[in-house]
């Protein structure tokens, strides 16, 4: 009561600020500042009421951003939203850096079966399905009216190729919130790390494909193929550079590891940011290195190869609440909801569809490799959770397809919308189902207890 | 490129060199090793991230990182006023309260007329926001660190010794003075209101103040007050302290002094205080040492004559502590034994008067601000290069310390 009482005092000062105030009594670059901590605190009350449901908190972030962001009730304007892409961009470092430290890779050799099939069946049951979903779902895409047939092909590719996508900040998000610990888990991280850097090549083909197949030319452009081939190259080299200066810092000087975190992740975003306009005005070239996989490639190089692992997982744990709360209330924000106005059919469709598919993905990759039945059930509904890497490819399909690609990004965009919200809340069912979340773990040894004399 | 090169020269340097002096044992004078214990070196990183050289943090990233200078402010007014719990300063006597003010007061008017008349008549810098240059000088000026006398007490093993006491204690409370004169000037350079401009715009934004503090505080209050785990003290208090900030930047109103208020108010209630306080506690350094890098960054230092200025201020700011020293200790008269020249212990000037220079250089940026910041920034690194010897010598004057 108190918290619901806190909101609306929050959301009552809000309701002010929208108040014309003249000119000269504001200093205007301060609103996302206000807005930023208010997202904070209505996100994270609002997560902490449907945590009450047994919702997962994140749920409430990403709806809390979405409320009160810029396409419902704009208490927190498109401005300030775009102005807090910087924070958006160091939390989501930050939070690779916790994904990375989170693959432990003794237990990854003992899941590497499971992990390897589950990635080969999800990417080809997933793919396969939806596209050829996507090419029967023809007469409820307008845009593609009076289009030769290979251009519904290369759409329901590409449409396809976003579905495999999946998002590991989501995923370590509902790891950290609900304390998560086992084969399951390490199974589930295994798997979106590795899709996560696999569909890039896959969609870098995929793109190449499609632009060879609707161009009037014929020619087939391998640009694209090569350049996202080499950028995650490079990341990932990147990622095992910053993994080993990281590991000399936290052994020889180990002072303000915090600071220094935090810093590794401003310097990463910003190195990365500054490397592709360097290439851009020097080369006139579209080539980036991914932030995100530095910072995985670097969290697992000093989880896994240097004694500093626990230590180094400690100070993100202690940072990461905040951290969580602030990305995904901006990702909900940043999420234009209008999207869904113009294809929420066809978007709830593809949603069902790849939701399905991605069930029985799971399900086949669990049963060929041996999994128990338990984990092969829930194996897909951990897997449904979609975000940042996906926006910026649908960006690369707006560019690259100036017929229909608008259009299509639109479409995607709803779905990963719809997935965003629906993800987290099937991904901490199935922790809580195969008994590990800390709350299950909890339940297990209060069982065992009653059970003995 | 040459800049960025020099840049990150300085940078490997500032590094090598605090490695060194961290991690060896090299010896260096006082001054210069006190200079690394309170973190003053990470002004001259954030020098060298600026936009002058590796242009890391240049003006563009500075308006970008906005939240992050807001955050800061509002950390360092909430953790010096969650200190000001009334009951714990009612136990020692009044005459110590009047030392505070009247030295204060004293450095703040030797600073403030010089200033203004200089930046009025010489730099030709008219109108009214000079005077409130003038005034934020005399406000920081004002101030006084704590850290440096922490760490001497500490380093030669000073024990309730009354003159140190006394020192600590002035210097744990002096900057209230320049944080509300801040907190009040900001909102008297008000001339508009969203009800229209009239006169009594100013008082009426000092209602704001009041307001955004008294409600941040009570609310934090009432989120933590009860089932609050550490993680979500993070949120709590780093959201209020946000908002709290942010909504007084944005009405263009003191943070430092909003959340200082948010502060009083939770160290004034039973709560979760003492927790926030651990807390803040715990995240001071590093929130300072980025305050002091975000200091940096937006420091000019290519403007020579702004170092004349910058000269003057220093010495404004050493007759003035001595001056008010002198006049508070023969104010209070034999009830407290402290030296006449008490204001040579009160040179360290400390993060609240960095942070009060970047306030006002973020939300009043005119012509003159550049000179405001050369000469706080600069000020602030002589002090706490001269201090520790300043106070070693008062002390042994004082027979507290051999020589």
């Amino acid at each position: 009561m108190r918290r619901f009482i806190a909101l609306l005092v929050v959301l009552g000062f809000m309701l002010l600020m929208q108040l014309d105030f003249p000119a000269a009594m504001i200093y205007p670059w301060a609103r996302t500042t206000y807005s930023f901590g208010f997202l904070l605190l209505a996100a994270y009350l609002l997560g902490d009421v449907l945590a009450g449901f047994k919702m997962p908190k994140i749920t409430g972030y990403i709806l809390a951003g979405i409320a009160f962001g810029p396409y419902v009730l704009n208490l927190v304007t498109l401005e300030s939203v775009r102005d807090l892409g910087l924070i958006d961009d160091l939390a989501l470092t930050f939070i690779a850096l916790a994904a990375g430290g989170e693959l432990r890779l003794k237990e990854l050799k003992n899941r590497k079966r499971v992990i390897l099939l589950t990635v080969a069946f999800l990417t080809l049951i997933v793919f396969g399905g939806v596209t050829l979903f996507m090419i029967l779902a023809r007469p409820l895409m307008p845009f593609l009216d009076g289009k030769p047939f290979i251009h519904v092909v290369a759409v329901a590719a590409i449409v396809g190729t976003f579905a495999v996508a999946r998002s590991p900040s989501s995923a370590i998000a509902i790891i950290s919130e609900t304390k998560a610990r086992g084969p399951f888990t390490e199974m589930v991280l295994g798997v979106t790390v590795l899709m996560d850097v696999g569909v890039i090549a896959f969609f870098a083909v995929v793109v190449t494909l499609c632009q060879a197949a609707v161009s009037t030319s014929g020619g087939m452009d391998f640009n694209l193929i090569i350049t996202m081939t080499l950028e995650i190259v490079l990341s990932i080299g990147g990622g095992l550079l910053l993994g080993w200066l990281m590991m000399l810092y936290i052994k020889h000087i180990k002072v303000e590891l915090m600071i220094f975190i935090i810093g590794v992740a401003f310097l990463t975003t910003f190195g990365s940011k500054q490397f592709a306009v360097l290439m851009h005005d020097q080369f006139g070239m579209a080539f980036h290195l991914h932030a995100m996989l530095i910072c995985i490639t670097a969290g697992f190089l000093i989880q896994n190869y240097s004694p500093s692992g626990r230590v180094f997982m400690e100070k993100i744990d202690h940072a990461s609440l905040p951290i969580y709360v602030i990305f995904f209330a901006h990702v909900g924000a940043d999420l234009d909801i209008r999207t869904l106005e113009a294809t929420w059919l066809i978007a709830i469709l593809i949603v069902t569809c790849r939701c399905l598919l991605i069930w029985l993905g799971g399900w086949v990759g669990g049963k060929v490799a041996g999994d128990s039945p338990v984990m092969r059930r829930w194996s897909g509904p951990s897997f449904i959770t979609q975000a940042g890497v996906s926006l910026g490819l649908a960006g690369i399909v707006k560019a690259r397809f100036p017929e229909w690609g608008a259009a299509v990004a639109t479409m995607i965009v709803a779905v990963i919308t719809l997935n965003q919200v629906i993800g987290p809340v099937t991904f901490k069912l199935a922790l809580g189902a195969v008994g590990e979340t800390r709350e299950s773990r909890q339940a297990q040894v209060a069982a065992k207890l009653d059970k003995s004399p | 490129m040459v800049k960025v090169i020099i840049g990150f020269v300085l940078l490997v340097i500032i590094a090598l060199f605090g490695y060194r002096r961290t991690f060896t044992k090299v010896h260096i004078p006082l001054g210069a090793q006190y200079i690394y214990l309170t973190g003053t070196e990470f002004i001259l990183v954030g020098v060298a991230l600026g936009g002058q050289f590796i242009a890391i943090l240049d003006a563009a990233a500075i308006k970008s990182l906005t939240p992050l200078y807001s955050l800061c402010l509002g950390f360092a007014g909430l953790l010096f006023g969650i200190q000001l719990e009334f009951d714990k300063l009612k136990r020692l006597p009044w005459r110590y309260d009047l030392i505070v003010v009247i030295q204060a007061l004293v450095t703040g008017a030797v600073v403030f007329f010089p200033c203004w008349l200089l930046m009025k008549y010489a730099f030709g810098t008219g109108g009214t926001p000079q005077v409130l240059g003038a005034f934020v000088l005399a406000s920081t000026a004002s101030c006084t660190g704590l850290t440096t006398l922490s760490l001497l007490s500490r380093d030669l093993k000073l024990r309730k010794t009354p003159f140190m006491e006394l020192l600590q204690y002035i210097s744990s409370l002096d900057s209230v003075v320049g944080l509300v004169g801040v907190g009040v000037a900001f909102s008297l350079m008000h001339s508009q209101s969203p009800f229209g401009s009239h006169f009594g715009a100013g008082i009426l934004a000092i209602g704001f103040s009041l307001v955004i503090g008294l409600t941040t505080g009570f609310l934090l209050h009432l989120v933590t007050q009860h089932h609050c785990s550490e993680e979500e003290l993070v949120v709590f208090v780093i959201g209020m302290i946000l908002f709290g900030a942010g909504l007084a930047e944005y009405l263009k109103l003191s943070p430092l002094f909003v959340c200082m208020i948010t502060g009083v108010v939770m160290a004034n209630v039973k709560g979760a205080k003492d927790r926030i306080f651990y807390l803040l506690a715990r995240l001071e350094h590093p929130f300072y040492v980025v305050m002091l890098i975000l200091a940096g960054a937006m420091w000019n230092i290519a403007t020579p004559w702004a170092w004349g200025f910058a000269a003057l201020y220093l010495a404004l700011r050493f007759v003035g502590k001595v001056t008010g020293g002198y006049l508070a200790v023969r104010a209070v008269g034999a009830e407290i034994r402290a030296p006449s020249r008490l204001g040579l212990g009160l040179m360290s000037q400390g993060g609240i008067a960095v942070a009060m220079v970047i306030n006002f250089s973020q939300i009043h940026p005119t012509g003159y601000s550049g000179l405001v910041v050369t000469a706080v920034l600069s000020a602030v690194i002589i002090n706490e290069l001269i201090s520790p010897t300043l106070i070693r010598s008062l002390l042994i004057r004082t027979g507290e310390v051999k020589p």
